[in-house]
């Protein structure tokens, strides 16, 4: 059991179940909607009316006197869309009624001052070009045009009364162009594939954002970890080139000829801290490039971040341990940099040269 | 897509020649229009029928009377007018040349 609501068709009453009246409302409004600017409209939207009755009719006998929805349906699907009839005139007509545009600040829907809105709405291009235009000026100026934008937004009227708003984007303000569009936007709104697309859109939308966003992540995570771990490889060469010099140089203090086996963990140590970011980095971005991941690869990188910490435990540990020995190397070259007599003499050897 | 998908604008700028020599016929009303049409390639709808024959009788080439019909209200009846008469005839001859050189298209040897 359910509504019935009573219409009037050229001066008949029928009725319709309620979904069938709501189909049928809408299919009016649009076949109205569409007719706009014909002068014939009323005759012509009479004329529907009589003819969609007549079809009614069809489905009606003494003991069945309600239209039912599914009746309704197949009545709207054989009247058939309207269709603008074109002649040589009508031709050359614009059917929207577009004024001289003014240039407003919009304030719906905008972000900060509306000013992106009222361009878009002046140019008649879509809001997110004409922000993403701001953005790219921004960013090529130097933020110059941030000035600008600030001008903008003190500079552009605010459209507040709905004249001004009408203006805004060019629509005539009058009462049959606010009625008819209402009529389009009604019918529109009620249409469930007009719901199920602009869904699928917005869904389709945040998707990509979704997927550029995810890409984005990666390629930071990845750029940061490439980073990360070159700086420490040349951190820890660079480390271990200049222990070398100290540690191995020909002078009174170093280890290595004394204790080749700690000469011996350090030279593994710093091969190690270099070599195994470089070969870890180097098999990420291979393995990006489409091969498989084996499950090797893991225990694999496992290994080698563990001996890569050991190896940088090492290095640390023998520095620590040799510290007093590192600075006494310091301490002694510095003694042997010396200016004597306007001489620099470097070195035990008391090689003496003109001090420039 | 058929065959026939091709042709439907051509079907669409014909419409109105097909409906002139309906209402040249007989006395007709639109949902007699409907019906003849119905059987033919040019079958149409009402959302199409209505505004063009509304156009039609703004040009003045068609004319209609309110008949009583005995089963409802009244109905509108078509016909043509004097000048929906020329507009026909102008329409044929016109039809005739198209149809005589799509016929002979490619056939000289120029």
């Amino acid at each position: 059991m359910n509504k019935v609501i009573t219409i009037n068709l050229n001066g008949r009453a029928y009725q319709l179940e309620e979904a069938g009246y709501d189909a049928l409302s809408k299919y009016l409004a649009q076949a109205s909607g569409k007719l706009h600017g014909n002068p014939d409209c009323d005759e012509i939207m009479a004329d529907f009316e009589q003819a969609i009755a007549e079809k009614c009719d069809q489905h009606l006998t003494a003991h069945k006197t309600v239209v039912s929805e599914k009746e309704i349906k197949e009545i709207i699907t054989a009247m058939g869309p309207v269709e603008e009839s074109e002649s040589k005139e009508s031709a050359h007509k614009e059917s929207k009624n577009i004024q001289p545009r003014r240039l407003y600040a919009i304030k719906e829907g905008a972000v900060i001052g509306g000013v992106c809105r009222g361009i878009a709405a002046y140019l008649n291009i879509d809001v997110t070009i004409v922000r993403l235009a701001f953005i790219l000026l921004t960013i090529f100026t130097g933020g110059v045009w941030i000035l600008v934008y600030i001008v903008l937004m003190l500079v552009m009227p605010e459209a507040r009364t709905p004249e001004e708003k009408a203006e805004a984007h060019g629509y005539a303000f009058n009462a049959q162009e606010l009625i008819d569009r209402a009529k389009t936007k009604y019918a529109e709104l009620s249409d469930e594939n007009h719901w199920r697309r602009v869904a699928r859109e917005n869904e389709a939308v945040a998707n990509k954002v979704a997927s550029v966003a995810k890409q984005l992540g990666i390629f930071v995570a990845k750029a940061l970890g490439l980073i990360l771990t070159i700086a420490s490889g040349l951190l820890a060469a660079v480390w271990s080139l200049s222990m070398w010099t100290f540690v191995w140089r020909d002078s009174a203090v170093g280890f290595g000829k004394e204790e080749p086996l700690l000469m011996l963990a350090w030279l593994a140590s710093v091969f190690l801290a270099v070599f195994i970011p470089m070969t870890l980095v180097s098999k990420a971005f291979l393995e990006n490039r489409g091969k498989n991941v084996k499950k090797s690869s893991t225990v694999g990188t496992v290994v080698g971040c563990v001996l890569w910490i050991a190896a940088l435990a090492t290095l640390l540990t023998i520095s620590l341990n040799y510290r007093h020995r590192i600075i006494d190397t310091i301490n002694h070259n510095q003694e042997y940099i010396q200016i004597r007599n306007g001489q620099l003499c470097v070195g035990n050897t008391k090689t003496c040269k003109p001090h420039l | 897509m058929s065959i026939a998908d091709n042709f439907t604008p051509i079907r669409k700028g014909l419409l109105e020649f097909a409906v002139l020599k309906i209402v040249a016929a007989h006395k007709v009303y639109a949902a007699d229009i409907i019906k003849r049409l119905g059987a033919t390639e040019f079958s149409t709808q009402e959302g199409t029928l209505y505004p063009l024959l509304s156009r039609l009788r703004r040009e003045n080439v068609v004319s209609y009377e309110w008949i009583e019909s005995g089963s409802g209200p009244p109905r509108k009846y078509y016909q043509l007018t004097t000048t929906g008469r020329q507009r026909l005839a102008q329409l044929e001859k016109y039809w005739i040349k198209l149809r005589n050189t799509l016929q002979t298209m490619g056939d000289s040897h120029e």
